[in-house]
């Protein structure tokens, strides 16, 4: 038989890997400050930084350590396996190339509109249209160069590990692009296709199954290829993967709506999205079990292999995160979490664990074999383990503690009938847990730097092998598989066909819970005093936005007594019929605003932007003087109210070039207003005219309703 | 292997032997104590460990049968196994009878099931029996398990020896069975013959737990469905939350009904020296971010001055609670009702009264109308004010 010879290329796994590390650790430490920042709201610095605030650094660290930290380092491990496992080199090393430039470049451009302040608004999906269509575009890049390394093969069968990147590339391919939906307003400003329940309902079905397909998936293909090669194991059941192979990316898809559960999402949504979730916690541990089974007979080199105890703890994080996952959408568990600081934790034992640990064992086992040589020193990895797994504990359970102290005194009512704690109270109690795990995190990122001194030593060392040679007999066109083989084996022999059912498979639940609410009326009955904002408040709701204010504060007050008196009467659906794009919020560490309209003065927010503490002592808001200086973007209003229109938001025709007059007529009342009854001087073009604007609005319209 | 047998035998009596003579025992006990003392709460306790107790009983019981037989057919001596299950057997039976026979006195001894000293004996009775039946269970099983171990080891000679060694441990035996785990001597007979990059795969059974809780949660997530929009028998959010509702609101007047804590705007009278001050404490609290700790705000202060004659909503006492209780929320001033109690906003009130003409440096300008004590003119206007926000709410 004649055997080709070819090589492996070294040399992109080399970069991927070190730009996997490197944004590891500005991702981590941008999490570092913004956690010091809950704790000491100094930090904002917002005197002189006005772009460093919490509300815009938190999306640049979510985004920076899902889409660089953990992005590059799929592809780290695609670029490495892939050749391997289908023994040919990658495609097109100059495809290869324009994949990560493009994509280091994408986190570049995303770092920095991040931080002026460029966003859709649109948790882990903030990027704006420019930034969206590149991701796209490297995306397809990737994908080509991926599919044609797979069809060029010469090893027939795809192993399981290929299953698993199939998948999730062609499911992020189709989250991103519906979810992304915009109409562009200008250059890096968009509006949401979607308004109110059904942009929460698209948002969180993509958020959901970012983490399935982005966080998830790809990193179980990861642990199939690098854990049996660090045990010198044999994976420990081929049906095994089948069945949690296709039960996975089949129920993960539905399991969206558990991130609204209790809001004004229509409630068979709710229910699927629950009902779902429980039945992805078997199929999710189906990949924990192959993980952890896979080591029988191994655990003696557990114990001496840091490489494997990272596996090791990354897989239980793993375990543990999709136990708690359903059943944190459990109602009556997620009527506690929701919200909460339990979410939080519960993301960060699976970023810290799964992610962050699956990704160092891969990076000490890697290193050590693109540069043909041994790791500098076990001891600093042994320590790394201990310290990273101090950090993820200290991080956690200060969490866990937090969320169930804020919500013993949420609900506490004292017998009068009167709320026992205000907002404030609960505030105040949970900075020592802030602190506690802003602790923990730094740990965290010690040890990433320990990692990183001890891979730079280990590259120093050794030579970098940029070609391994290997040889393989090309793939025959005749082929009858043996009589014992199962089913499942012909489709392993059809990528495209293996495409295909992916995408079939997890387009039924997405198709199921977003048509229905797209296109059936009941599920957002409408409010007949709900009418579209001012001129004025649309420009204070894009503040709004670009502040990064839905970051603190959620907009859905959930039909609960404790929630209803604190804030108000809970959310409608129809309240947001307007909202492109919905400001739900997922975290209350400030108060619900959703009917902060009319609840305070405007020189209570006129004081409380500029200086929170003055209005609410012990806040831990930062504050807002740029909004002071800088101008309301009168420009903008008449292509924003055109695209609104475009979307179905019932402007009168013509009403572009005329909005303008309105907005400086409300904004003139504003600070009359403010000049007559408070004796404030204020020009009425700042932005902060807006945003006042824009707060005392929401959630009004429904009391004209009942006054009526 | 007579002594272990032995060993084995006499525990075994042991073990029968002890709840009864515990049992006689306490009866005794507790008709001697003839005063039963009421203690709900200890029984209910106890109770909840008996039956918590009954779990790892029935796990310990179920894998000595499981060991049991397995040890029978390995070595093909079906002998000791049959022994072993008619123990188990007649362990069982003991048991059910006796739980029966502690059930049976119960009732009518007491009349309550949960009030005599003597259902707290007899549970104590049966925790210790059960402690006793799982220690014991644990402890036959293990020392089955070793003996397999050992004749593993006399069977491989050398070579394996390690491996039988490590397999000593009853838990992980345990563990072995639960998920259907092959011997890894064995492994060779489930490789796939797959191969990537040198990854093997084996064809290990999926784990029967594994298999049965997928089953389950399908199940669990039918019936889910089905409660909730199907039968419609568990409640949705809103019908939730009017139940919620309609609770608190029955607590909060059987409780306003009992303390006397009734003021509102029409009954509210001014109160003495120790409340002012209770009031005092309160405004330094909640009101000073708009009002200044003078009470006399500042200029371009959020809220008016309090300390002057000048008033925007009336004045009175009345009008104070009442501006405290619902706001004005158009002018930024905040409802208090559902975060200070009806007795806190009068003591507010009536310090806010008492700081009436303090002319505190730096205050702000008045605003609103001169309001003067003696003119009751107001009130008409005020009871129609106070219905036309009631009924807004």
């Amino acid at each position: 038989m004649n055997l080709d010879k070819f090589y492996y290329d070294n040399k992109l796994p080399k970069f991927f890997a070190i730009a996997c590390i490197f944004w590891g650790a500005v991702g981590m430490l941008l999490g570092v400050i913004a956690a010091f920042q809950l704790a000491f709201p100094v930090l904002n610095f917002s005197e002189y930084f006005p772009n460093l605030a919490f509300g815009r650094l938190r999306p640049v660290h979510t985004n920076a350590v899902i889409f660089a930290f953990v992005g590059n380092g799929i592809f780290t491990g695609i670029y490495y396996a892939i050749p391997r496992l289908l023994k040919t080199p990658m495609w097109s090393n100059k495809l290869g190339n324009i994949h990560f430039w493009g994509w280091q470049f994408i986190i570049v451009c995303a770092a920095v509109s991040l931080l002026m302040g460029f966003t859709t608004g649109k948790e882990y999906a903030e990027l704006e249209w420019p930034i969206d269509i590149l991701i796209t575009l490297v995306w397809v890049v990737f994908g080509i160069n991926m599919f044609a390394t797979i069809i060029t093969r010469r090893e027939r069968h795809l192993y399981v590990a290929i299953w698993f990147f199939i998948a999730s590339w062609v499911t992020v391919a189709l989250l991103h692009i519906v979810n992304s939906f915009e109409i562009p307003v200008s250059f890096m400003k968009s509006y949401s296709w979607y308004a109110g329940v059904q942009d929460a309902l698209v948002q969180w079905w993509y958020g959901h199954n970012a983490v399935a397909f982005f966080l998830t998936t790809p990193y179980l293909g990861l642990m199939y290829y690098f854990l049996p090669k660090a045990a010198n194991r044999p994976v420990y059941s081929y049906r095994l993967s089948i069945v949690h192979f296709w039960s996975l990316i089949f129920l993960y898809i539905w399991a969206g709506p558990h991130h609204l559960l209790y809001t004004a999402l229509p409630e068979w949504a709710q229910s699927l999205g629950t009902a779902f979730s429980i039945m992805l916690i078997l199929p999710s541990w189906g990949g924990m079990l192959n993980g952890l089974f896979t080591l029988r007979g191994a655990w003696d080199k557990v114990r001496e292999d840091p490489v494997l105890k990272f596996f090791v703890v990354a897989v239980t994080c793993y375990g543990m995160s999709t136990f708690e996952g359903p059943m944190l959408s459990l109602k009556n568990v997620n009527a506690i979490s929701h919200y909460s600081d339990w979410t939080v934790a519960h993301v960060h034992i699976g970023a810290l664990g799964w992610n962050g640990f699956l990704t160092f064992g891969m990076m000490y086992w890697l290193i050590p074999k693109l540069f043909n040589t041994k790791l500098y020193s076990t001891k600093l990895a042994a320590t790394h383990f201990w310290i990273g797994t101090l950090g993820i504990l200290l991080y956690a359970i200060p969490m866990y503690w937090s969320a169930f102290r804020s919500y013993f005194m949420m609900k506490a009512f004292t017998p009068e009938g009167q709320l026992q704690y205000q907002f404030i109270d609960v505030v105040q109690t949970v900075i020592p847990f802030y602190i506690m795990r802003a602790i923990g995190g730094t740990i965290f990122l010690i040890g990433v730097f320990i990692m990183i001194y001890n891979l730079v030593k280990t590259a120093k060392k050794g030579s970098f092998v940029a070609k391994e040679e290997a040889e393989a007999a090309p793939l025959t066109k005749e082929y009858r598989a043996p009589s014992n083989s199962i089913w499942h084996s012909f489709i392993e022999r059809k990528p495209i066909l293996l495409l295909v059912l992916s995408l079939v498979v997890v387009g039924i639940g997405g198709l199921v819970e977003l048509v229905p609410t797209f296109l059936v009326k009941e599920n957002i009955p409408s409010i007949a005093s709900v009418k579209p904002y001012t001129p004025l408040e649309l420009q204070g709701r894009d503040i709004y936005i670009r502040e990064g204010c839905y970051n603190c504060h959620s907009q859905m007050i959930r039909p609960f007594r404790y929630e209803v008196t604190r804030y108000g009467e809970y959310s409608k659906a129809g309240e947001f019929v307007y909202d492109h794009p919905f400001q739900w919020g997922s975290k209350r560490t400030g108060p619900d605003l959703a009917r902060i309209g009319g609840k305070y003065g405007d020189a209570w927010h006129f004081n409380h932007m500029l200086e929170p503490t003055s209005m609410a002592p012990g806040s831990i808001m930062p504050s807002y003087p740029s909004l002071y200086e800088n101008e309301i973007d009168r420009g903008s209003t008449n292509s924003k109210i055109h695209a609104m229109r475009k979307m179905g938001v019932p402007y009168e025709s013509g009403y572009e070039s005329i909005a303008n007059d309105d907005l400086d007529k409300q904004a003139k009342g504003i600070a009359d207003r403010l000049a007559k009854d408070n004796n404030i001087k204020v020009s009425s073009n700042k932005e902060i005219i807006a945003i006042i604007a824009y707060l005392q609005r929401i959630g009004t319209d429904i009391k004209l309703e009942s006054k009526k | 292997m007579t002594k272990n047998n032995l060993k084995r035998i006499a525990s075994c009596l042991l073990a029968i032997a002890t709840p009864c003579f515990l049992f006689g025992a306490e009866a005794d006990a507790a008709v001697a104590a003839a005063p039963a003392k009421s203690s709900l709460d200890i029984n209910v306790l106890l109770t909840v460990v008996t039956l918590v107790l009954l779990l790892p009983l029935y796990i310990s019981s179920k894998t000595f049968v499981l060991v049991a037989k397995d040890f029978a057919i390995k070595k093909k001596n079906n002998l000791v196994a049959n022994k072993a299950i008619v123990l188990v057997a007649f362990f069982m039976f003991v048991q059910t009878t006796f739980a029966q026979a502690t059930d049976a006195p119960v009732g009518p001894r007491s009349g309550d099931l949960f009030s005599s000293a003597t259902t707290t004996w007899i549970l104590i009775a049966v925790i210790a029996l059960f402690a006793m039946l799982i220690v014991y269970f644990s402890f036959l099983t293990n020392s089955l398990i070793k003996q397999k171990s050992v004749e593993v080891v006399r069977q491989t000679v050398d070579g394996s020896n390690q491996l039988a060694k490590q397999e000593s441990s009853w838990i992980k035996t345990v563990w072995d069975k639960m998920n259907n785990f092959k011997p890894l001597t064995e492994e060779g007979t489930i490789d796939t013959g797959h191969s990537y990059d040198g990854i093997r795969e084996l064809d290990n059974i999926t784990p029967p737990w594994f298999i049965a809780g997928f089953v389950g949660s399908i199940i669990f997530a039918a019936i889910y469905l089905f409660t909730y929009h199907i039968s419609k028998t568990s409640p949705l959010q809103i019908e939730e939350y009017n139940i919620e509702m309609a609770q608190a609101e029955k607590e909060k007047a059987a409780m306003l009904l009992v303390q006397g804590n009734n003021v509102d705007e029409n009954t509210v009278a001014m109160l003495g020296l120790p409340d002012i001050e209770t009031g005092k404490k309160i405004f330094a609290e909640k009101c000073i971010a708009c009002h200044a700790a003078t009470g006399g705000s500042m200029p371009g202060g959020v809220g008016p001055n309090l300390t002057d004659e000048y008033w925007i909503h009336g004045g009175s006492l009345k009008d104070i609670f009442k501006t405290i209780k619902y706001g004005w929320v158009e002018k930024g001033m905040i409802a208090w009702k559902d975060q200070l109690s009806a007795k806190q906003i009068a003591q507010i009130a009536s310090f806010i009264k008492s700081i009436k003409g303090s002319h505190p440096a730096n205050a702000k300008e008045p605003q609103g109308e001169i309001y003067t004590e003696e003119t009751g003119t107001k009130t008409t206007a005020d009871s129609t004010a106070t219905d036309s926000i009631t009924v807004k709410k």
